[in-house]
């Protein structure tokens, strides 16, 4: 294979070198890296005890200091869960008042709400798989990026739902009958296995590790993305994007504003922080097909 | 000691003519020559008994002379008694002439050495019962009354004074039980237990002889209450305890129907648990006793569905906290929880999940099924229901989310290869 053109950047969010505009505002990224940091806490101490036959189990569990402390750091990760998705649903409320269109921030291609559309991105998408058409043009947020979302808050309810009911079993006890806490520990331990699964597979992939991708997309961290990468990802709104990119270059982010390109030290440490939670999430699923392989 | 000629003790009693030891050192000799005097006088004084023994020791308390006359340093050590340790030992107060008869006057061709039974038959009579004195009678050496309480240094035993010589005796066993030799900072190995705490010094019996202390059915009552009267009592309540004995702790059911099979199921003892020369160590004292291992010998579906669940699971990973069998069931009163003394009987549990571990605990929360087990639809439906849909959401996520995945991963690589020509032809 030739190299020939410009040299592809390690993170494809800045494919094209350029012009660049706003995706995600400061909250969204500050969010998402506590998304990162308390899901990375919350797996690493919770899988030794899901799988606590696997052989890394004992000294993973030594690592962090006991099952006591691991139980702590656990709460911690919890804490911070429900302190992110508390924020978060603020953060929609307040964002609702204050937007004048707030049709449009309920309904069509720049709402995170799902859609008819997406159905029929769906059946795009597997047309365009074998052949049969384009890609299809995503709106703001694609439908994978929508499922991404809302998994969270379904996983937060279930995870962390039955994890309260583990966590201060004697005050349920008050209002659940006693098999409740059976459920609860089934219920955490394999949503747990399928949020940590899908986020370290799926999500890894769609975002990360898809040829067109690969290695690293970054704009969750830096917040902004090429005009060529906004017309591969999410050509429905492109048109839009384009119709104001001859705006002067908004520092603050604002949706689909000019952005200023990052600075080669922002996009080394998107790299590094990247490249870390990519590299510890592959190691987990290594870890946890290991422990599925050898022991129940 | 090796290198030098054997002669045996009867060449040297019986015949003079192959002494070899009268050309040593004229003082020697006069020597010999005094204490044949004495030996002379002492054999005509029947009745005499320190004088007796006083003219046995003239001779063999002297190693020197027995050398010469044996010829050989080994022969003259069998023949050789320390005055001093014979009058220490308890048989300080017998005279040589009430074991070893025969001897009359010099030289004595014909002395016999009366057994230790003739005095000692309460101790006699338990050894020839034991496997001492079946291995003896086999041949083996090294188990007869003299190898273990000594010849001429025979200890005194609790009968005497009270107290027995536990080093020593430990000292005497390890001689041939080296591999059973307790470590060091082990409570049994203390002066206080020894060997003989748990084993019969005389009717020592293997733990498969049904009339050994250490055997199942006895090893409670006749090995470990001495002193560890507590356990014991409790025990005789315990399920395990009544099913050794015979008896039923469960209305209905034969006493050893366990899996239906009494031979591969043996109820437990006490070294069952606790193990015996190997478990008992303070490194593995009651509190670090592996139980999930020792009760899952038997009880193999409880701790399966155990290292399910959180206590189970910390527990495996080095948790002291979580709870493991004995914090719920009990160490020594264990029970059915149909038993209304069982400490999982239902009207029990607040209490025994209470305990040290859970606080304001309700009827509702003992109501959880620690040893739920997922794949049993009839006893356990909300954990059988939970794993199903659990299950079935895992793999239809992963299903779906797999292929699509999987598809787009072939539609790029097929793009990418149907571009790559293009690009080198450009």
């Amino acid at each position: 294979m030739s190299h020939s053109g410009p040299r592809v950047p390690m993170d494809s969010a800045q494919r094209g070198g350029g012009p660049f505009v706003w995706r995600f505002n400061r909250f969204h990224r500050w969010t998402h890296a506590v998304v990162i940091i308390s899901f990375f806490l919350l797996v690493i101490t919770g899988m030794p005890l899901r799988f606590s036959c696997a052989v890394w189990a004992d000294s993973l569990m030594r690592a962090l200091g006991g099952v006591e402390m691991a139980g702590l750091l656990h709460r911690i990760g919890a804490g911070l869960t429900f302190g992110y998705f508390g924020a978060h649903v603020l953060y929609l409320i307040v964002a609702f008042v204050r937007t004048e269109d707030r049709m449009r921030h309920l309904w069509g291609k720049d709402s995170i709400v799902p859609h008819p559309r997406d159905l029929s991105d769906i059946v795009a998408q597997i047309r365009w798989y074998f052949g049969r058409g384009e890609r299809p043009a995503f709106g703001r947020y694609s439908y994978m990026e929508k499922f991404d979302y809302f998994a969270v808050f379904w996983g937060v309810a279930i995870i962390g739902g039955s994890g309260l009911i583990l966590w201060f079993p004697e005050f349920f006890a008050g209002i659940l009958p006693g098999w409740t806490f059976n459920v609860a520990a089934i219920v955490h331990a394999d949503e747990a296995l399928l949020a940590t699964g899908f986020i370290f597979t799926i999500h890894f992939f769609h975002v990360h590790m898809r040829p067109d991708k690969f290695p690293l997309d970054a704009v969750m961290f830096t917040g902004r993305a090429t005009l060529e990468y906004m017309e591969e990802e999410h050509a429905g709104i492109v048109d839009d994007i384009r119709s104001g990119i001859d705006r002067p270059v908004a520092n603050t982010p604002v949706a689909d504003a000019p952005a200023p390109p990052p600075t080669r030290r922002q996009t080394l440490w998107a790299a590094v922080l990247g490249f870390a939670a990519l590299g510890v999430g592959f190691a987990l699923i290594g870890m946890i097909l290991w422990a599925v392989t050898y022991c129940a | 000691m090796n290198g030098l000629p054997s002669t045996s003790p009867a060449t040297l009693m019986g015949r003079p003519r192959a002494w070899s030891g009268w050309g040593g050192a004229p003082g020697t000799s006069w020597a010999v020559l005094a204490a044949l005097v004495v030996v002379l006088l002492g054999s005509g004084q029947a009745g005499a008994q320190q004088g007796s023994d006083a003219a046995c020791l003239a001779c063999h308390g002297e190693p020197e002379l027995l050398r010469q006359r044996a010829g050989s340093r080994a022969e003259a050590l069998a023949l050789h008694v320390d005055g001093r340790i014979l009058a220490a030992s308890a048989h300080g107060g017998t005279t040589c002439g009430e074991c070893h008869t025969g001897v009359q006057g010099y030289p004595h061709p014909n002395p016999v050495t009366e057994t230790c039974a003739s005095c000692h038959q309460s101790a006699d009579d338990p050894w020839r019962s034991g496997v001492h004195a079946e291995i003896t009678d086999e041949g083996h050496p090294g188990a007869e009354c003299v190898d273990c309480h000594g010849v001429h240094d025979v200890a005194f035993t609790s009968d005497t004074l009270g107290v027995p010589d536990i080093p020593r005796m430990n000292t005497e066993c390890a001689s041939c039980h080296v591999e059973n030799v307790l470590p060091p900072g082990d409570p049994h190995a203390a002066d206080t237990v020894g060997c003989y705490g748990c084993h019969a010094p005389h009717a020592t019996r293997t733990v498969d002889d049904p009339l050994s202390r250490l055997a199942p059915e006895n090893q409670a009552e006749q090995a470990c209450e001495r002193c560890h009267t507590e356990e014991v009592e409790l025990v005789r309540t315990d399920v395990h305890y009544a099913a050794l004995h015979g008896v039923s702790a469960r209305a209905g059911r034969p006493a050893r129907e366990l899996h239906g099979d009494a031979e591969e199921h043996e109820p437990p003892a006490c070294v069952d648990c606790h193990g015996g020369h190997e478990l008992a160590g303070p490194e593995t004292a009651l509190a670090t006793i592996d139980e999930a291992a020792v009760c899952g010998e038997c009880h193999e579906e409880q701790v399966e569905s155990f290292a399910d669940s959180y206590h189970g699971q910390a527990t495996a990973l080095g948790s002291t906290v979580a709870a493991t069998c004995s914090d719920c069931h009990t160490g020594h009163t264990v029970l059915p929880k149909d038993n209304e003394a069982s400490s999982v009987h239902p009207a029990a549990l607040l209490e025994t999940c209470a305990g040290e571990c859970h606080d304001n605990v309700t009827a509702s929360f003992t109501a959880f099924q620690p040893h739920a087990n997922h794949h049993d639809r009839e006893t356990y439906p909300y954990a059988w229901w939970s794993y199903r849909l659990m299950t079935g959401l895992l793999v239809c996520t992963f299903g779906v989310f797999g292929l699509h995945t999987a598809m787009w991963l072939g539609r790029l690589a097929v793009d990418g290869l149907r571009a790559a020509p293009r690009e080198e032809g450009s």
